[in-house]
């Protein structure tokens, strides 16, 4: 016994330190290799830090864009613009009918209206006991949109229209003597095919957005899937990750814990005294990182404990004990059809808000007695950006409430950032608005632009010889030097120029601008020929992209070719270079 | 999961353990200052000879915890440095093991086929030993200057300082009980060893810095520390190899345990001169060979009585395991 412990002895310990060895030489390579579980990267410095908005890489959602960090939800009733979805899914039972005659704008209804020139669509007719006449369109409408799609001739409705069925519903807004209003239509099947002014295809494609979300739905490991219905552990406030916006508006010391963004009625956490703007930091001791961690935390804990969170509320910490309780059935959730009829009232922020009828509150499956802004329309960025969607309601600005437009335009005024308490669903959620000149991650945008990219030839359309010869095919990023910035990477803007808007492609059909930052040019690939996207990155050796958001394929296509996506970035291409040149740009991570 | 119940257990242990440390050691000075009235300084009472019989135990134990606690701090907190000091840590835990299997082999009995015991079996066994641990060493210089020349981004987090500060109060409460427990037993050997766990502190300490060097940007801080710490695995086995390989050359012992015998011999009565007196070192036995002139007409009743004496002499003087032999020639020239 005592020959084998002395044998053992030695021999244990020399076994130990060859592993501690191998660990010794992995450690560094590990760090490259392992996104999720890092501790913070060196922030990346210079001139966006001084302004301390910082926000977390990281976007939890694993898609880098703000539109999904917002409402990246489990708990959400069925991901966004649900109603479509579900009604697309239904078999096509017969031929859509609109039962209006369009044409082009007449010139002196354009000068009346005061009109861009080709914009909008005319309405010449409008057939009697039509969807186009239940829901209030009146001959001499002039279509702005359809679908939150510009449209500019008469047969891009049709176009629209070819891709819907009947029971489809569609959105106008339309210009009415100036005012701007919004319809939803149902369509209808034709109730005589022939004379139907549209006739549809029946086809099964869908518009490439909402085919994207009808396909994120059915994936089982989609982060907008609602949980699983076993889970019945019920806490009842609404939470959410903490922005850098978010951080400034509650004058919060960090980022660290989740917010309350509500909280329900005859809840545990009501009970427990838990309030909106409350940051849960600590779950029984267990410091909460971020929303998914609470969550699977709640998960794993049973109805009827009681647990003990540690909260910030207005600077001091407090602990509340809470007892989990049982969820009730949740409420039906009402596939967004919209009020009917609203005017729009005002713009902000790149979207068209109007005050909430109660007739529009019933529409919406909210609460009777619900007040608030209603969003309209969702048009540019920020507003596409941040994460609106068409069918929020406003209810409070920086935690003004917004009851009507007086308010609202009150509220909205008076700052520049804003948190924006809004009701999408039967769920509260902040959505944080930043500052013009600010990026959501907290960077600065308007850094002083200097015209040193110049244009270069772009002779054919995906590969790029000419510029290929004159270039020097960049390194590419090596896995353990993750800060080199690669000189060659591409851009998502809406129209060719350095001067347009960074896009994402999610919503948009983007322009792709390719720039060689050790020439100081730019080539730009119009949007239709672009074709695959990581084929003309790999081609094109581009090594990053910069973008306002992009869709979860593109995304994981691209990380996995090794490009770095630089996500969330508002502003023009130029101060992207010039932000992506200085190193203030963040890589997205997570995909 | 398993794992943080695991590191949980492990700084539990930890604390513990340096609390035991703690509480030891205030205690036996409040018992000392009993024992001597109220005067501190050099003792010999009771408490001190156990805290000195504890100290082995206490070692062993602080190492094997402190190799635990570095080596899945460091992996978990991915830091170079404090791998390479747990490294660093179980070479002096490999040292004291050596000790402890040197002893255990020099008690066995001698044989037929090795005639002279086995004590130089400790020897090879600590060659070996050392010579794989040169390598690792090696290894980590050789990969940390890799690192900071590659320029990879190594990047420790918190956790890893804990276990540096760990180590750090660990290694310095263990210093303070062996020298504390070596001074008042006036044992120079444990006193020695004090002063090692106290290099061990420095060590850690350099960890510490790079570990926060890290964290405040200065990425290669970290295995900078950790070719330091390799350093000092390199400086520890080119020692040892050089103590063992010496000794089996049978190098002659430590000047002074000599000079003190051939003092003590030359008062011996009955002796005619001293012929030379040589000692190695034999794994913890000291082993003399004595050889004195003696007048060649004693009887050999008289010639024991004066190996007898010598070894006493030799016993008094040498407080470590020995053995003697005394060898005696006729003194024909002085007589």
């Amino acid at each position: 016994m005592n020959k084998l412990l002395t044998i053992l002895a030695p021999i244990s310990v020399l076994v130990f330190v060859v592993l501690l060895a191998v660990m010794y030489g992995w450690v560094d390579t590990m760090d490259t290799n392992m996104g999720g579980e890092t501790p913070e990267r060196p922030e990346l410095n210079t001139a966006a830090n001084q302004t301390q908005l910082i926000n977390n890489p990281t976007f939890p959602a694993g898609i880098g864009n703000g539109q999904i960090q917002l409402i990246n939800k489990p708990t959400f009733p069925s991901g966004v613009g649900n109603g479509q979805i579900i009604l697309i899914n239904q078999p096509a039972s017969g031929v859509p009918y609109l039962g209006m005659g369009l044409d082009d704008v007449p010139p002196n209804v354009a000068a009346q209206l005061k009109l861009a020139q080709s914009t909008g669509v005319y309405v010449k007719s409008v057939a009697v006991a039509s969807p186009a006449e239940k829901a209030g369109v009146k001959v001499g409408d002039v279509i702005l949109k359809v679908d939150g799609k510009n449209t500019v001739a008469h047969q891009q409705v049709g176009d629209i229209l070819k891709n819907k069925k009947v029971g489809d519903v569609i959105k106008l807004v339309v210009n009415r003597n100036g005012v701007k209003k919004s319809f939803h239509i149902k369509l209808e099947a034709s109730p005589n095919t022939t004379n139907s002014p549209i006739i549809t295809q029946q086809s099964g494609v869908t518009t490439q957005q909402n085919g994207a979300l009808a396909q994120q739905n059915s994936t089982a490991k989609n982060p907008f899937e609602p949980p699983p219905p076993t889970a019945k552990i019920w806490m009842g406030a609404d939470i959410q990750d903490i922005d850098a916006v978010m951080q400034l508006q509650f004058s919060l010391p960090d980022t660290r814990g989740v917010i309350v963004s509500h909280v329900t009625a005859n809840s545990p956490a009501m009970r427990a005294g838990l309030e909106t703007g409350d940051v849960i930091r600590r779950f029984n001791d267990t410091r909460i990182r971020d929303v998914s961690q609470l969550q699977s935390l709640i998960l794993k804990s049973q109805p009827g404990k009681q647990i003990q969170l540690t909260v910030l509320r207005k600077g001091a910490q407090l602990n509340l004990p809470l007892v989990l309780g049982e969820q009730t059935p949740p409420p039906e959730t009402i596939p967004f059809i919209g009020p009917a009829d609203i005017a729009i009232e005002g713009t902000w922020i790149g979207m068209d808000v109007g005050e909430l009828t109660s007739n529009g509150a019933a529409d919406l499956g909210l609460p009777v007695g619900t007040k608030g802004i209603l969003v309209n329309d969702v048009e540019s960025p920020p507003a596409t950006m941040v994460g609106f969607i068409t069918g929020d309601v406003i209810v409070a600005v920086n935690g003004q409430p917004t009851p009507d437009m007086k308010h609202f335009e009150s509220a909205t005024q008076q700052q520049n950032s804003a948190v924006v308490d809004v009701i999408r669903g039967n769920k509260h959620i902040f959505i944080s608005v930043p500052p013009p000149g600010f990026t959501q991650q907290g960077t600065k945008i308007n850094q002083p632009l200097d015209n040193k990219i110049k244009q270069v030839a772009m002779t054919a359309p995906v590969v790029q010889p000419q510029s290929q010869q004159t270039m020097q095919p960049c390194p590419a990023v090596t896995p353990s030097q993750p800060q080199q910035l690669a000189k060659r990477f591409g851009i998502f803007a809406s129209t060719p120029d350095l001067n347009s808007t960074v896009y994402g492609n999610r919503f948009h059909t983007p322009y792709l601008i390719m720039v060689d930052l050790s020439s100081n040019s730019f080539a730009v690939v119009a949007p239709s020929n672009i074709g695959n996207i990581s084929d003309t990155f790999s081609s094109n050796n581009l090594a990053a992209l910069v973008c306002s958001d992009i869709s979860k394929e593109t995304a994981s296509e691209l990380s996995s070719r090794g490009i770095t996506i630089y996500a969330g970035v508002i502003g023009t291409p130029n101060s992207a270079i010039n932000l992506y040149e200085s190193g203030c740009l963040t890589p997205s991570r997570g995909f | 999961m398993i794992l943080k119940f695991f590191a949980v257990l492990l700084i539990s242990a930890i604390i513990i353990f340096a609390a035991f440390l703690y509480r030891g050691a205030s205690q036996l000075e409040a018992e000392n200052r009993a024992a001597n009235g109220g005067k501190g300084g050099s003792c010999s009472g009771v408490s001190c000879q156990k805290c000195a019989q504890r100290v082995g135990v206490v070692n062993i134990i602080g190492n094997i915890l402190m190799i635990c606690i570095k080596g899945y701090m460091g992996v978990a907190g991915r830091s170079k440095g404090l791998i390479a000091d747990a490294i660093h840590s179980s070479a002096d835990l490999l040292a004291t093991i050596i000790m402890i299997i040197g002893l255990r082999i020099s008690d066995k009995k001698t044989d037929e086929l090795y005639p002279y015991g086995y004590g130089k079996a400790e020897y090879i066994v600590s060659i070996c030993i050392y010579l794989f641990l040169f390598g690792i060493g090696s290894f980590i210089i050789y990969n940390g200057i890799m690192t900071i020349v590659e320029g990879r981004l190594v990047n420790p987090c918190l956790s890893a300082a804990w276990g540096a500060i760990f180590s750090i109060a660990i290694n310095e409460l263990m210093f303070r009980q062996s020298i504390c427990a070596g001074r008042h037993i006036n044992s120079p050997s444990m006193q020695a060893k004090a002063w090692e766990s106290r290099s061990d502190v420095y060590s850690s300490l350099a960890v510490l810095i790079g570990i926060i060097g890290a964290k405040m940007g200065f990425h290669f801080m970290d295995p900078l520390a950790a070719v330091i710490v390799g350093v000092i695995i390199l400086k520890i086995c080119v020692e040892q190899v050089k103590y063992a390989v010496l000794n089996l050359m049978d190098r002659a012992y430590d000047e002074d345990y000599i000079d003190d015998i051939n003092k003590a011999l030359q008062g011996m009565p009955n002796i005619a001169g001293i012929k030379k007196v040589i000692a190695r070192e034999l794994g913890p036995i000291l082993e003399f060979e004595i050889c004195l002139y003696v007048l060649p007409d004693i009887s050999i009743k008289a010639g024991e009585s004066i190996k007898q004496d010598a070894h006493n002499i030799v016993n008094e003087i040498v407080d470590r395991k020995s053995t003697v032999r005394v060898r005696l020639f006729a003194a024909q020239q002085i007589s």
